[in-house]
């Protein structure tokens, strides 16, 4: 048998599972790092951007690619608003403490779930692609769409890095991440930076709900599993550090894609976990991330 | 704007200042006037209070009761972040750096906190030039002594009306400290006012104008400079020999 073909398939699926993995895992990498709470409900917001891109893209039914573009934009703004509303709503009222942040969050997402069945309903929604191109390999087509996915996570994840890096905001947001107290004295609104932090971790999970319906399909239990590869995300990755959570969701979304190809999709799931329980043994700081050097 | 003996005018004028941690008062009706180009010294023991009064100037601890007038506007109200951008700038207790930041990150916060163009920047980089040389370099990665500069030059870069600095010549060799009395010497003479916090008396009587011991979270006695310079043993009865 010729594995060349086998080997490109299962890369080029782990390639696109790793994209919407790294928007998602980075929206919570980012969020833990910059306000040090773990957002359990973050799942749902992708789950919510699946949803509310379906929801948005069947009120123009005849143009597919229209419908995909406004539900690109739409759904992860309106997503935003709804973290805003969270943060300001409880997070802030329970000053950001960690254990109480989990307990909420976790009752958010139910809510969220619950909201979204009573409004939905319980079955799966197909979203139509906003183009069909067939990639021509020698052995096999594979779908131009998938390879969409990959090119607008990395765009976003390099403007992200870029924005973090060299805007003003960014700059606040990394003095917020490392000493809250002294950022107010220079006058940063660490307030609302918590709440664009968490809007932003929002949309990157809506964002890669959205990308990800047209290939898969919209439900309103989707976000569990993307919050539990995420934390492995995380975690293998370390803690807030956003090289590490991209080299972490390409380590494990590859690994996945080839598990899944070769194997079984359930053994690539437990291999991911096993490597999280190792990461969390023999190198709690993460896979990349350096050793706590805050005294 | 009151015009005091010295000839310098009350930039901030504090009254009744308390400040609590949780239920614990750590500061008790706290009251100072800071005049432009002059330096107020604010003395006294570890956990006497010292931190939590600019702490509550800044307004990062709970301070339910208290006003303070900076240039005859009422900013007790103000957020914790805008308090800053009316020109009053914290060089805090151990610098308190954005240590994963550059040199130069540090300074640009400085810079945002207000719109007032970059001369606050120059004159403390013509201070410490050696902060010109390390602009690239991780704060966290410089000396102890360079530490200080920078917190000091994050702060000078908001052109502040007032400057708060915390033991900034704590762990300091005499050189540093020279280097850091002449900054406030500096601030002093381009019409800042500066309030001092030490634990030093030693460090500080060579550029205080006047002085403040506290104790158990409130101010316990106002020196006069004079007076103290003409018989340092009045300072014994505040605090230990020697500081
Ligand atoms: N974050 C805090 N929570 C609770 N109590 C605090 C906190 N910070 C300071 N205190 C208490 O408030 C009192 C005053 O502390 P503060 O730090 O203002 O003293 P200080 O004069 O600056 O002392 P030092 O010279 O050691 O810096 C102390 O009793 C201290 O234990
Ligand atoms: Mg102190």
């Amino acid at each position: 048998m010729d594995l060349a073909p086998y080997l490109l398939l299962a890369g080029l699926e782990g390639l696109v599972e790793a994209s919407v993995l790294m928007l998602s895992a980075l929206g919570l990498s980012l969020v833990f790092g910059v306000m040090r709470v773990v957002n359990v409900a973050h799942g749902e917001f992708y789950m919510l951007g699946a949803v509310g891109g379906w929801a948005i893209a069947s009120l123009v039914p005849d143009h597919p690619a229209l419908g995909f573009a406004l539900a690109l934009l739409i759904a992860p703004a309106l997503v935003g608003a709804l973290a805003i509303a969270a943060d300001r709503g409880i997070l802030r009222r329970i000053g950001y403490d960690p254990e109480a942040t989990i307990v909420a969050t976790i009752g958010l997402s139910y809510i969220i779930q619950q909201v979204v069945l009573m409004t939905f309903g319980p079955d799966a929604r197909a979203v139509e692609p906003p183009f069909y191109l067939n990639i021509r390999f020698p052995w096999f087509g594979y779908s131009g769409y998938k390879l969409f996915i990959v090119a607008v996570a990395a765009v976003l994840v390099g403007a992200l890095w870029v924005g973090l890096r060299r805007s003003r905001l960014g700059l606040m947001m990394r003095a917020t991440q490392f000493d809250r107290e002294t950022a107010q004295n220079f006058g940063i609104p660490v307030g609302r930076v918590y709440s664009g932090v968490f809007a932003m971790g929002a949309m990157l999970a809506a964002v890669a709900g959205v990308l990800i319906v047209p290939a898969n399909q919209a439900h309103y239990l989707m976000g569990h599993d993307p919050l539990l590869m995420s934390f492995v995300v995380v975690i293998v990755g370390g803690l807030g550090s956003i090289p590490g959570t991209i080299a972490a969701a390409v380590l494990i979304g590859l690994s996945d894609g080839l598990m899944s190809v070769f194997f079984s999709p359930t053994l690539a799931k437990i291999v991911s976990t096993l490597l999280v329980a190792l990461v969390l043994v023999f190198r709690p700081q993460g896979l990349f991330g350096k050793a706590e050097t805050r005294a | 704007m009151t015009v005091q003996d010295g000839g310098c005018a009350t930039v901030l004028s504090i009254r009744g200042l308390d400040a609590f941690y949780g239920a614990a008062q750590a500061l008790r009706d706290f009251s100072v006037e800071l005049r432009g180009g002059e330096v107020l010294c604010l003395l006294g023991r570890n956990g006497a209070g010292k931190t939590t009064a600019l702490k509550a100037i800044m307004g990062t601890v709970h301070r339910p009761h208290g006003r303070l007038v900076l240039d005859g506007r009422d900013i007790s109200g103000l957020a914790p972040e805008a308090v800053p951008r009316e020109g009053i700038a914290h060089v805090p207790q151990g610098r308190r750096l954005f240590s994963d930041l550059t040199v130069a990150e540090n300074l640009q916060i400085g810079l945002n906190v207000r719109p007032v163009g970059r001369r606050g920047l120059s004159t403390a980089l013509a201070l410490f030039p050696v902060l010109a040389e390390r602009m690239s370099q991780r704060a966290g990665t410089l000396s102890g002594g360079e530490q200080t500069m920078l917190s000091i030059a994050r702060a000078m870069c908001l052109d502040p009306k007032v400057i708060l600095l915390d033991e900034p010549t704590e762990g300091l060799m005499p050189a540093a400290i020279a280097r850091i009395r002449e900054a406030v010497a500096q601030l002093r003479a381009a019409g800042v006012a500066v309030l001092l916090v030490e634990q030093r008396v030693d460090a500080v009587l060579p550029v205080a104008d006047r002085v403040a011991f506290m104790e158990n979270g409130t101010i316990r006695a106002r020196l006069d400079i004079a007076e103290v310079r003409a018989d340092p043993s009045v300072l014994n009865r505040y605090v230990g020999l020697g500081g």
